[in-house]
């Protein structure tokens, strides 16, 4: 249940955030995500910390309806 | 349940969790992507000037006895652009989807190219309005045993001064209406995704 409530928030995200998702679920480290992406480590790691905090709220949303 | 969680489950089940369905429907299938729908309305294009293109050239130059012919010669000049153009477009959309090449200078770079592929594309397309009209203005010209009585075409009953402005205005007419039909047309089968890959772009620089 709550896995299915976690695949559904990732759903919601925009397709760079889900493809952040995906890299970081394939346990890739942030050195081989900034060569993969471009993107530098700190905007990364923001990033993530953006999209985490997204997803609880994401969540909370879908717990309450 | 968090992120973290997830990923250690991924971890435990790696082989099984990534053959799952939902690794499927996490991502957007492939098809879905913009440059992949471009690389469709491309090859969708390219079936239609072969067959509709195909077709005209077979029949100009059989139909009449083959004294149209000069038709067939004129649309094999203007497939054979569009080949060249489809298969430079084709490479371009293909590079785009390098596995190998970092995703965001690879996007960076690509789109200016495409934007520029596309407005040529559209510029193109125009200009072959009134080079159109021409071609067949002078093959009516040409060709007829007599020709009509019209003002777009030289006699003692219009003054060339009126010629000049009729065919000025039929043309420039004819090229503005479709020049906004192309544009429209060409929004549709690539400006969009385009513009979609443009805001791919700016979430990635975003920090």
């Amino acid at each position: 249940m709550q896995l299915d409530q976690l695949y559904s928030a990732i759903r919601q995200l925009s397709e760079i955030e889900r493809a952040l998702v995906m890299l970081y679920l394939e346990d890739k480290s942030y050195d081989e995500m900034e060569e993969i992406l471009g993107i530098n480590q700190n905007n990364l790691r923001v990033k993530m910390n953006r999209i985490k905090e997204k997803l609880r709220k994401l969540i909370k949303t879908e717990i309450w309806n | 349940m968090e992120l973290d969680q997830l990923k250690d489950i991924w971890q435990k089940e790696s082989s099984q969790a990534k053959e799952d369905e939902q690794l499927k429907t996490l991502m957007n299938r492939r098809s879905n992507n913009p440059i992949a729908r471009m690389k469709r309305n491309l090859l969708f294009e390219l079936i239609a000037i072969i067959v509709l293109y195909g077709f005209t050239i077979a029949y100009y130059a059989y139909a009449f006895h083959g004294k149209m012919n000069e038709v067939s010669w004129f649309m094999v000049g203007i497939a054979l652009c569009f080949f060249v153009y489809y298969f430079r477009k084709n490479k371009l959309l293909n590079q785009m989807e390098c596995l190998s090449c970092q995703v965001k200078s690879n996007l960076q770079k690509q789109v200016n190219t495409l934007e520029k592929y596309v407005k040529f594309y559209l510029v193109a397309g125009t200009a072959l309005v009134p080079l159109t009209i021409f071609f067949f203005s002078w093959l009516i010209y040409v060709k007829s045993p007599r020709l009509p009585q019209s003002v777009f075409y030289p006699s003692d009953a219009y003054p060339w001064w009126q010629t000049a402005i009729a065919w000025i205005a039929f043309v420039g007419i004819f090229t503005v209406l479709i020049y906004y039909l192309n544009k429209w047309y060409v929004k549709k089968l690539y400006g969009n995704h385009i513009q979609k890959l443009k805001e791919l772009l700016t979430e990635l620089n975003e920090g």
